[in-house]
């Protein structure tokens, strides 16, 4: 009993044992908070890469890809059970412009993509825009969904404004005021006869924008709205007048034209003709300096993809882009800024068409394939393993394995199908079968060596809190010689003596661990904002967007780590009371009192 | 180790109606190639409820014999018996328990704990002698076991102090309250007043004399002032390691 109450007395009244609890937690804290923030990074890696590709990745090397996908795929499913889902993917290249707007022209990278499918091989769904969490996204939503995303959107704007702009809202008499916030309902901002810093005009002046080019968009969407049934009508009289052999083509063309005009005036082009844009591409949306983003370009505009028709063989003479018209749908945002700002997904077979990997036929005779329709990718997703857990690394190759085993038998069924024409072969070139991991190596890879050299590192300097407690409790011991003797004299036995300095040595560790962890936790709860704070007050700019692909820090602890550093510091507490504590042991009580 | 091993000691018993009984006790402390014999075959036998003195110079081997009589030190050769006990045989754990709960030790410049108030200090044995659950369930009896004799001693209004806060006749009072908590048989003092004025001290002989008096404690006492030595029941020389009369 005595050695629980005296140790918390010496904890108490010992001023530099505070020293070794500030010089543990300090170690603590660095240390959780460096790995959790790179175990999170690595989390939002792998996270990324698999929402975007799957756990397995099938491509095909050269332009033209994989064709007979879907052919494989049923293969793929049925003789290699753990397969869940499984799609093809085509990346093509071109130049987004904005209907409307001249000047604008960004070049894209274009995703064509299966809906809703994709949403079983990926994570999709979960960083849309008006789609948000729904189990089967598509191109084509119902309106009203789009309309209140937008709603939410511009919610969010005046929260922003509201926010920005406080101290000048209050400043104002109060029936102004009423009127600036009325007037702020309807984003109308009348701030700007107010003086304002050049950054908040600025501010002002990107929202006033975002909120007119939005209105334009609701008020499409509303037209659209009110002329759906026009539309699926006329739709309905084109089909039954191709159907019927007796319609002349000017009919047709008819028909045809009042359909034209009316996705002209709602600006709604057919569900093959819908784009999802990345939430990220510069000049669609902007950024403030929070780190919300303000859309400019939302569900219900236009834009125009220039596509470069790489799955064609390419003349001498170049070749020219196809062009098309699509309504932007929805917008998706996956956390990775090198996908964000410059990836849109649009429907596969459209894709297929714009980026000439379709197939074609013989011109006189229809039933001659000249060359099968191709992607560049398979995205297969994995199923959980049968104990619940996701599959690891591992698990993946094996599968991955299997699956080439399938794709070498499937590739040489179709040689033997067709001896004499490689143009209808599965694929032209190798087909390289990865894990999301081994296509992310070449950033993974390095973060790990480098999670292993902070733990090293802060683990080395633990050493200086091992000694650093090693030296406060010997100090202690010479210093309580004396009082040691008195415990003895009074019947404290020498292990009694020693454990009183293991549980010292063990509390410091404790506490300081304690300490440290909160400090961590916090820290890194908050390390966007701490990141944001030192870049504001010191310019100090530790977290590059560009270099780390994501917009924030990840701020997960990292509670597995916790659970060690806590149980290693107790044990560095005990290390460093070690020999203390033996000393303490073996002091002869007549000495100890003797002691001077 | 050779030092229980002597044959003489083995054969010895304590004389009857003793509590405590030394027997042939030396003592020899190696420094380097010298060694120094401290204690050259002391024996002597302590009744119940005696109050005795053991008077020497300084250097006389008085302070040893006390040690080797409280546990604290073992004999070259020889043993102590406490009540009909041989202390030589027993176990460190025994020896330990008996240190806590048949002896009270006072020394001469108190040996207070610092960090602890005065009712702590007092209790420290207490703590000592039980577990965190016994300690708990029996805090209450403990803490006014220690408080009744702190009160007993004058002490009644200083339980939250700390020692620093008292003065040396005051430290050395509760040192006696911490001796005689676990209400131990036997009181060991070392130079008990030995630095306190001799009006303070005197007033520690007559708080030793008094418990000796009504509650029949048995104590034995080392100094180097002969008058204390005569104010006690009965006394004992030392000199150069041997007792003298």
């Amino acid at each position: 009993m005595y050695k629980l109450f005296l140790c918390l007395r010496y904890l108490r009244s010992k001023v530099f044992a505070y020293f070794a609890v500030l010089g543990v937690a300090l170690c603590v804290w660095m240390m959780l908070v460096s790995v959790s923030v790179m175990t999170g990074f690595l989390n939002k890696i792998e996270k990324a890469a698999k929402g975007l590709f799957g756990d397995i990745v099938i491509e095909g090397r050269g332009e033209r890809g994989l064709a007979w996908y879907d052919e494989f795929i049923a293969k793929m499913k049925a003789e290699v059970p753990e397969v869940e889902a499984a799609g093809p993917f085509i990346l093509g290249l071109g130049i987004l412009r904005v209907e409307g707007d001249s000047d604008f022209r960004q070049h894209v990278q274009i995703a064509g993509i299966r809906l809703p499918d994709r949403a079983v091989e990926t994570d999709f769904e979960t960083g849309l825009f008006v789609q948000v969490g729904q189990a089967k996204p598509t191109f084509d939503p119902p309106l009203d969904q789009a309309t209140a995303a937008i709603k939410r959107h511009q919610q969010e704007m005046r929260k922003i404004v509201e926010r920005e702009f406080a101290k000048e809202l209050a400043e104002l008499a109060p029936q102004s005021r009423a009127d600036v916030l009325e007037n702020l309902n309807n984003l109308q901002f009348a701030l700007s006869a107010y003086e304002l810093s050049p950054e908040k005009y600025d501010l002002l002046a990107r929202i006033d924008n975002a909120a007119w080019h939005q209105s334009s968009a609701l008020a499409r969407l509303e037209i659209a709205r009110h002329k759906q049934s026009d539309l699926a009508q006329l739709q309905e009289k084109l089909r039954q007048a191709k159907a019927n052999p007796q319609t002349t083509e000017t009919e047709i063309e008819g028909i045809q034209e009042s359909i034209d005009d009316l996705i002209n005036l709602t600006h709604m082009e057919p569900a093959d003709k819908r784009v999802i844009l990345g939430l990220g591409i510069q000049g669609l949306s902007f950024r403030t300096e929070k780190g919300e983003t303000i859309r400019y370009i939302v569900p219900g505009h236009r834009i125009i993809l220039n596509v470069a028709p790489l799955g064609k063989k390419m003349s001498l003479s170049g070749i020219s882009m196809n062009i098309a018209k699509f309504t932007v749908i929805d917008d998706s945002k996956t956390d990775v800024s090198s996908i964000d700002d410059k990836l849109v997904y649009i429907p596969f077979d459209t894709l297929q068409q714009l980026n000439n990997m379709h197939a074609e036929y013989d011109a006189e005779n229809p039933n001659v394939m000249l060359t099968p329709a191709c992607c560049s990718q398979i995205h297969v997703k994995i199923k959980d393993l049968p104990n619940g857990q996701k599959p690891d690394e591992a698990d993946l190759q094996r599968i991955a394995s299997k699956i080439k085993g399938v794709w070498q038998e499937f590739a040489n069924e179709y040689a033997r199908k067709f001896p004499n024409d490689p143009q209808l072969q599965p694929a032209l070139h190798d087909v390289s079968i990865d894990t999301w991991r081994q296509r992310q190596i070449a950033v993974i890879g390095p973060i790990e060596q480098q999670r292993m050299l902070v733990i090293i590192i802060t683990g080395i300097m633990s050493i200086v809190a091992v000694a650093l407690i090693f030296v406060i409790l010997y100090t202690i011991v010479m210093q309580k010689t004396r009082e040691i003797g008195v415990l003895k004299a009074v019947g404290a036995s020498s292990w009694g003596v020693a454990s009183l300095f293991f549980a010292y040595g063990a509390a410091i560790g404790f506490v300081g661990s304690v300490i440290g962890t909160i400090a961590g936790y916090f820290t890194t709860k908050h390390i966007n904002a701490i990141q944001n704070w030192a870049e504001a007050m010191f310019g100090l700019h530790v977290w590059d967007r560009k270099s780390f692909m994501f917009e924030f820090i990840p701020n997960e602890v990292d509670w597995t780590m916790a659970c060690f550093i806590l149980a290693g510091s107790i044990l560095a507490g005990l290390v460093g009371a070690l020999i203390p504590a033996i000393r303490a042991a073996r002091m002869q009580p007549v000495e100890a009192l003797r002691y001077e | 180790m050779s030092k229980h091993d002597n044959k003489k000691t083995d054969k010895v018993a304590p004389a009857s109606g003793s509590l405590v009984s030394a027997v042939d006790l030396r003592k020899t402390y190696r420094m380097g190639k010298v060694s120094l014999e401290v204690l050259k075959g002391v024996s002597f036998d302590v009744r119940a409820g005696e109050f005795m003195a053991i008077y020497g110079h300084s250097g006389s081997g008085k302070s040893t014999l006390l040690h080797l009589l409280g546990l604290l030190d073992e004999p070259t050769t020889g043993t102590v018996f406490i009540d009909s006990t041989d202390t030589a045989k027993l176990p460190a754990g025994k020896r330990n328990r008996m240190r806590s709960l048949d002896v009270g030790f006072i020394f001469q410049f108190y040996h207070l704990l610092p960090e602890l108030s005065v009712l702590e200090n007092t209790m420290l044995p207490s703590m000592v002698d039980s577990s965190v659950l016994g300690f708990l369930t029996g805090k209450g009896s403990h803490r006014q076991r220690a408080a009744e004799l702190l009160n007993e001693l004058g002490l009644g209004d200083r339980l939250k102090h700390r020692p620093k806060e008292l003065s040396g006749g005051e430290r050395q009072r509760v040192a006696i309250a911490r001796a005689l908590v676990n209400k131990p048989k036997l009181l060991l003092a070392d130079e008990p007043t030995g630095n306190l004025d001799s009006k303070t001290g005197q007033r520690i002989m007559d708080v030793l004399l008094r418990f000796n008096r009504e509650n029949h404690q048995t104590i034995l006492m080392v100094t180097h002032d002969e008058d204390l030595a005569d104010e006690v029941g009965r006394a004992i020389t030392l000199q150069d390691g041997r007792l003298v009369k």
